[in-house]
């Protein structure tokens, strides 16, 4: 496995998390289905208490999700996220990424994320038992008080189906709650018609306020989750490692290196060596001068320029080979000699500067480069270092 | 508004003089092209360094190519003084110019256009009269300047190279991009805001954001340090088998596995590390992170991690600091005899328990098999190897200069003495810590527990 896939397989397993967990969807749906099949079972008669309903379709689940938001807003509270990821049935991988989301901080978003999955089930299992129910049997909605009356429970029961004002006939009435008190000792009634009429009330009070309010939430907690894996440093590392890929080395033609001059040829100091150097080098001894370079004038170096035999070049060899040198070697024929030296005295030049040489004189047809024969020994050292560089030869 | 008071430098002179390095070390940008080839750089190159309250730019420019032709062309403008930047524009506009000199048309333009100039020199060579013309066409354009001295090899010659700039320029700096680490970087950079007054809050404002960038560097590093020890401590390698003889057979296969894993998280953190750095070109991921010696080899252990005497004594502490709670629910009826048992279980695992690595354990199954797991890692000091190492690689990484591209030489570090130099009561908490990452549990504060060390 290479780097980039085990940096990718951590990756992936992270953005894994924010999908749904199958055994906490499954035991929110076994619970949902439980509990409204004995609820919405009812008595022997089928009667079931409107607010045993109410408080097991709007109570709980509104109150478990106002403490799961506190709790994931102020950040207090038991991280069951950590107690969770300790089971030893969750297995490595499972527990490799809970270990990877408590270093982003975000175990507890993570928590947060597959409750709402498993109370989107529960609610989902919840309005399924009920539709199921109302198919299979007759579930006779009934409510009982000793003190409140149809008038007394009416305004909160008009307040819990204000978000759905538009669905008619789940909206509550006085006339629905007067027919449908109930009384143990007393059973009789007018119309025992009217006792399912409350069954779009209730579904309207599960979609709602069990399964609507946790979807968002869900969404929420999702595009949270999303938006800080995105944002970690490590993430954004990741992105500008693949923005930055390595560069490949570069590779130049170079030019051989010759050891033999001809019996004649012109010297020319380009680079204004200093004579003391210049009088060092056994290749300048008894051959004729010319003035070419920076410091000359145009005169001597048109002279230069137009002298036909061999000519010498003598240049600094840490000097780089500028343009101008360029379009002096644009005439005539002949040989570079980079020349080193260091507190007056000559020396061989360093390979990586002969290296740059090399690439100049491959560029040019008639001038080849030179170094004195002496040289090369010591350069041999300094071939293999090239070779390192990972640049070819000619 | 911004933009208006954006500190612009071009970075000019002779070819192969470290212009590119100089503009890669202050951009801390290791994306420039810095060649041994003379001439790479042939077109003028922007480079923004944008803080939240300031910035500049740098351009990297081609070389000088033809400058005694070109302060030829300029001397026959005939120009006076007051005349010759005016003349320097009309020689970067000029179509003729454009042909025959490319190079310093390309170079001079941001300098026409209002940039200041960091000339840059070698000072491991002679100087030469030669580099006259250049400095010459230069000064025609009046506008502030600078000369950086490069010792690229040596600093022989350097000053022999200042008397001659000082002659030319008002501010000579001897500056090495390949060596200069961040503090250094710092201190050009507040030359730099004398060069123009106009840039002077704007360069104070980016030395100041850049110093905040440094701290929020180091920050990550450490939570990417700890995230790694994490990573390592409790990583385990499963596969499953028929029988637990199966799981025996496939042990040396498992090893190969985690022990492939482990090194490749590591080499992870340390791309990691150097990205945070802005380091994206150098060979050190791709080559030199075998880091000597290797994750695994125990037997060298002691160079990155503690020695055998301080894993004793980092055991003995967190064992008796766990008997000394065991002492204190009992009111001390046990006679402070859970604190000295405590340190003296500590101190025999650490003991007999310094080349033990990882264990292979067979679990069966619930629907049937089994499965064999190898890891997670069982030694006292393997965290501390894992920080070691990391810390090591931090110190070296964070002071590297964008403008170095050569593989990074590792050699082991002072981890021990690091270690030995926290307060008591740091070096305590990082034991513990140590203790909680082996026996795999979590680790709340472990960034500040490691800070610290990179102190």
């Amino acid at each position: 496995m290479t780097d980039s896939e085990i940096t990718s397989a951590a990756q992936n397993d992270i953005s894994q998390t924010v999908r749904m967990s199958p055994a906490i969807v499954c035991a929110g749906m076994l619970l949902g289905f439980l509990l409204s099949f004995v609820l919405l079972n009812g008595d022997a008669q089928g009667r079931v208490n409107l607010f045993y309903l109410l408080l097991v379709f709007l109570l709980f689940p509104l109150l478990g999700l106002i403490t799961s938001v506190l709790s994931m807003v102020s950040g207090k509270g038991v991280n069951l996220a950590r107690i969770v990821s300790k089971l030893g049935f969750l297995g490595v991988s499972r527990s490799s990424v809970l270990r990877q989301l408590r270093q982003r901080h975000l175990d507890k978003h993570w928590f947060f994320l597959q409750s709402q999955f498993a109370m989107l089930a529960y609610s989902l299992a919840g309005i399924l038992t009920l539709l199921i129910l109302l198919v299979a049997t007759d579930i006779n909605f009934v409510w009982r008080s000793t003190i409140l009356t149809a008038n007394d429970i009416y305004p909160w029961l008009k307040g819990i189906a204000s978000p759905w004002w538009f669905w008619e006939s789940a909206q509550p009435s006085v006339e629905l709650l007067e027919r449908t008190q109930d009384s143990r000792l007393t059973q009789l009634y007018e119309s025992p018609a009217n006792l399912a009429l409350w069954w779009p009330f209730i579904l309207a009070t599960q979609i709602f306020y069990a399964f609507l309010l946790r979807g968002m939430l869900l969404v929420v907690s999702r595009s949270i989750i999303k938006h800080r894996l995105k944002s970690d440093f490590e993430q954004q590392l990741k992105q500008r490692i693949q923005q930055n890929p390595r560069r490949q080395p570069e590779h130049f033609e170079l030019s051989e290196v010759r050891h033999q001059l001809p019996s004649t040829y012109a010297v020319i100091n380009w680079s204004a060596l200093p004579e003391a150097i210049v009088a060092q080098l056994d290749e300048v001894a008894g051959q004729p001068r010319l003035v070419a370079g920076p410091l000359a004038s145009e005169k001597e170096q048109t002279q230069a320029e137009q002298y036909a035999e061999y000519k010498l070049v003598l240049v600094k060899a840490w000097e780089p080979p500028l343009g101008e040198l360029h379009d002096f070697l644009q005439h005539g024929q002949g040989f570079i000699y980079p020349v080193n030296y260091h507190q007056h005295t000559v020396r061989n030049a360093e390979q990586k500067h002969l290296k740059e040489w090399r690439r100049f004189c491959s560029e040019l047809h008639n001038w080849q480069l030179f170094q004195p024969a002496a040289a090369t020994t010591l350069r041999g050292d300094d071939e293999r270092s090239a070779t390192r560089d990972g640049e070819g030869t000619a | 508004m911004k933009a208006n008071k954006l500190a612009r430098f071009a970075v000019v002179g002779h070819p192969n003089k470290g212009k590119s390095s100089i503009v890669s070390t202050l951009s801390h940008n290791d994306d420039v092209v810095i060649s041994s080839r003379s001439g790479t750089t042939e077109k003028a190159e922007s480079i923004t360094v944008d803080t939240a309250n300031g910035g500049y730019q740098l351009i990297d420019t081609p070389g000088f190519q033809r400058p005694v032709k070109v302060l030829r062309w300029l001397h026959e403008q005939g120009a006076n003084a007051s005349e010759r930047a005016k003349v320097l524009e009309k020689f970067v506009h000029d179509s003729d110019c454009q042909k025959q000199f490319p190079d310093e048309v390309e170079l001079l333009k941001p300098i026409v256009n209002g940039a200041a100039i960091l000339y840059v020199v070698d000072g491991s060579h002679p100087y030469g009269a030669e580099y006259e013309a250049e400095m010459e066409i230069l000064r025609w354009s009046g506008q502030p300047s600078m000369a950086l001295i490069n010792p690229i090899e040596s600093v022989d010659y350097v000053d022999e190279w200042k008397s001659a700039l000082l002659q030319y320029f008002k501010s000579v700096q001897v500056f090495n991009p390949m060596k200069a680490d961040f503090e250094k970087q710092i201190t050009l950079l507040k030359t730099f805001s004398h060069l123009n007054s106009a840039w002077s809050d704007a360069l104070q404002n980016t030395i100041g954001d850049l110093q905040v960038q440094r701290q929020q560097q180091l920050e990550q590093s450490i939570a990417l340090l700890s995230r790694l020890v994490e990573d390592l401590c409790e990583h385990r390698e499963t596969q499953k088998v028929l029988t637990p003889s199966q799981a025996e057979k496939i042990k040396p296969m498992l090893e190969k596995q985690y022990h492939h894993w482990m090194r490749e998280r590591e080499t992870q953190a340390v791309r990691e590390l150097m990205a945070i750095y802005g380091h994206f070109q150098s060979d050190v991921v791709a080559q030199q992170i075998d880091l000597p010696p290797d994750l695994f080899d125990c037997g060298q252990w002691f160079i990155w991690g503690l020695d055998k005497k301080q894993l004793v004594y980092a055991a003995t502490a967190t064992g008796a600091l766990g008997g000394a709670a065991l002492d204190a629910a009992v009111a001390g009826s046990s006679f402070m005899l859970g604190a000295l048992g405590g340190g003296l279980i500590g101190a025999s695992s650490a003991w007999f328990g310094a080349d033990k690595l990882a264990d292979l354990s067979v679990q069966g199954l619930p629907v049937g098999g089994y499965e064999a797991r190898l890891g997670p890692i069982k030694n006292r000091n393997f965290p501390y190897v894992v920080i070691g190492r990391f810390i090591h690689l931090h110190a070296q990484i964070s002071q590297r200069s964008h403008a170095s591209r050569d593989a990074l030489a590792l050699d082991a570090n002072d981890f021990q003495q690091r270690v030995q130099n926290l307060e008591k009561s740091t070096q305590r908490e990082l034991h513990q810590a140590c203790e909680r990452l082996i026996k795999q549990r979590p680790v709340d504060n472990l960034e500040s527990i490691l800070t610290p060390l990179f102190n």
